[in-house]
């Protein structure tokens, strides 16, 4: 109940700025615009590149932003700041999992996140950008299944970086530089096939490419489901993998604790 | 007038020195940006090398005249970082009523509050920019004659100014609203792609809009149009590709966005904050 009332809480939070609500719908649709254009440029002389269309295409860049917006990991600067600040001496004190805690307030804004920004993106997508459905409607609930697991990667990720936090103190910008290296290897800026076979097979033993290429693929119809299916057991592989990293970590990481501030 | 300029430099060579010593401190924190920001650099461009090399040209643009536009445009963009990174913190300052211990102080409160921070994390940037920019030099073919050379340095100096105009023009708000960091990270993402990218590639009211109202183009695009005599495709009486405009337009827009700053602080600006 407690993880439920965190989650609500953190709904709360986003909608007091309205004003944010919808510069962050404009902006982010004028930057989706000029991806589409440049994709559009791109097929200017081509049908098709790599068995993928245009339509495809910018389906695939337009989805890759929505997602985006929901993959929102915010345990990196909430645990940074709380051991910076001193506030973990009494979190941890608590009766709740800390983890559990940041993972619903995560969860709470993922949800507010979705329907304030990557619904309305996909509604302007549809109405005004050459958005195409799912080739199979088939294929959806696998691409949900792929997106809650991309997420639980991702998060899961996230969390592993933060605990350098408590040997740093300072986590400075390790969280970027590990959002940086995702938005490349995952295929969010561009999908891994447009990179050569070698560097892509390589990319494909990352966990990364689970996280952005598959949903999409999927839902472009670039990836078929038996493929999907396979892709989306490597992805229960890494969930498990890098789960057990971060329950040792965290044990490790509370025995670390050094109380700043008060 | 000249002592007046000689003691500026003075302070600003004081506050660079600060500037040091506080990067050094966190040494870790140092290390996650030089790991950082030439990795986003260079994929930034390697995304476009691998599209590019499927599909040949990106709209009459070669790669190597692409990476000569990117190069240009991270180096006003490092250079913005070096000594413009307050311009994106406005409203931070605002809401903690920072201002009130410029006002006091003998000096211009807009310089002040620029020089209060001189970070090199923007050093980081201009390295990956000029490896990039040789790379793309050296397949252009790029003459280095004397002329080109001071018109090169124009344009870095005219696009940094640009760049640090926008920020402090949405950065502003700040004095009315309390609130417009919303606007640093969509200015961050649309100068990439109006500064790296070949704005060729948009349709021409998108251009339009990023060259006259919001002069974004200005900073790397219709220079490296100029430079490497390209058409930028923008039909206007004036030809754009002149890249002195660029100093010029740096120089007006950062003088307005001076002013703006100044409505705000002597307006609106409530010393909010203890």
């Amino acid at each position: 109940m407690a993880y439920l009332y965190k989650l609500k809480l953190q709904v709360q939070v986003y909608l007091t700025y309205r004003f944010e609500v919808f510069a962050n719908i404009a902006t982010h649709f004028i930057l989706i615009l000029a991806n589409v254009f440049l994709w559009n440029c791109v097929y200017s002389d081509q049908k098709d590149i790599l068995g993928v269309g245009r339509g495809q295409m910018i389906t695939y860049s337009v989805l890759s932003s929505c997602l985006a917006v929901m993959y929102h990991c915010g345990i990196q600067s909430s645990l940074n700041k709380d051991v910076r600040e001193g506030n973990i001496a009494l979190l941890l004190m608590k009766p709740i999992h800390l983890l559990g805690a940041y993972f619903a307030e995560d969860v709470g804004a993922v949800a507010v996140r979705a329907v304030s920004v990557s619904v309305p993106i996909f509604l302007l997508g549809l109405l005004f950008l050459p958005l195409q459905p799912p080739v199979l409607f088939r294929v959806l609930p696998l691409v949900m299944i792929s997106y809650v697991f991309g997420f639980m990667i991702l998060w899961l990720l996230s969390a592993l970086v933060s605990m350098f936090t408590f040997v740093t103190m300072e986590l400075g910008n390790m969280g970027v530089v590990k959002d940086m290296i995702v938005a490349i290897l995952s295929g969010s800026m561009i999908p891994l096939w447009f990179f050569p076979d070698r560097v892509e097979k390589m990319l494909m033993m990352t966990p990364f490419p689970y996280t952005y290429q598959l949903p999409l693929g999927l839902y472009i119809g670039k990836i078929d489901i038996g493929e999907g299916l396979r892709q989306i057991g490597i992805q229960a592989f890494w969930m498990l993998l890098l789960g057990v990293c971060v329950a040792l970590a965290w044990k490790k990481a509370k025995n670390k604790v050094l109380i700043q501030g008060g | 007038m000249l002592k007046a300029v000689k003691h500026y430099l003075e302070v600003l060579r004081y506050s660079a020195v600060i500037g040091l010593k506080c990067e050094m401190e966190y040494l870790s924190y140092t290390l996650c940006w030089l790991l950082m920001i030439p990795i986003q650099i260079f994929s930034g461009v390697y995304v476009l090398k691998v599209i590019m090399d499927r599909i040949g040209t990106l709209n009459g643009w070669s790669f190597g005249q692409v990476a000569f536009l990117y190069g240009l445009g991270v180096f006003s963009h490092g250079l913005q970082d070096l000594f413009f990174i307050q311009t994106r913190h406005i409203e931070y300052s605002v809401i903690r009523g920072e201002f009130d211990r410029f006002l006091v102080r003998p000096l211009g409160v807009f310089f002040q509050f620029c020089i209060g921070t001189v970070n090199l994390v923007g050093i980081y940037d201009l390295i990956p920019g000029a490896i990039i920019f040789a790379y793309g030099c050296v397949q252009v073919n790029f003459q280095w004659s004397i002329p080109n050379i001071l018109m090169l340095i124009m344009v870095v100096i005219g696009g940094t100014l640009i760049q640090a105009a926008i920020y402090t023009l949405t950065g502003s708000v700040a004095f009315w609203t309390k609130k417009s960091s919303v606007f640093v990270g969509v200015n961050l993402q649309l100068f990439d792609k109006t500064t790296q990218w070949p704005m060729s590639i948009y349709p021409n009211w998108f251009i339009r809009i990023f060259s006259f109202l919001i002069p974004m183009g200005f900073v790397s695009f219709y220079p490296a149009c100029g430079l490497l005599g390209i058409s930028s495709g923008v039909s206007f009486p004036l030809p754009l590709e002149i890249p002195l405009w660029t100093p010029l337009v740096g120089l007006a827009w950062f003088l307005l966005a001076r002013r703006f700053f100044y409505l705000g602080l002597e307006k609106k600006y409530e010393s909010a904050g203890s």
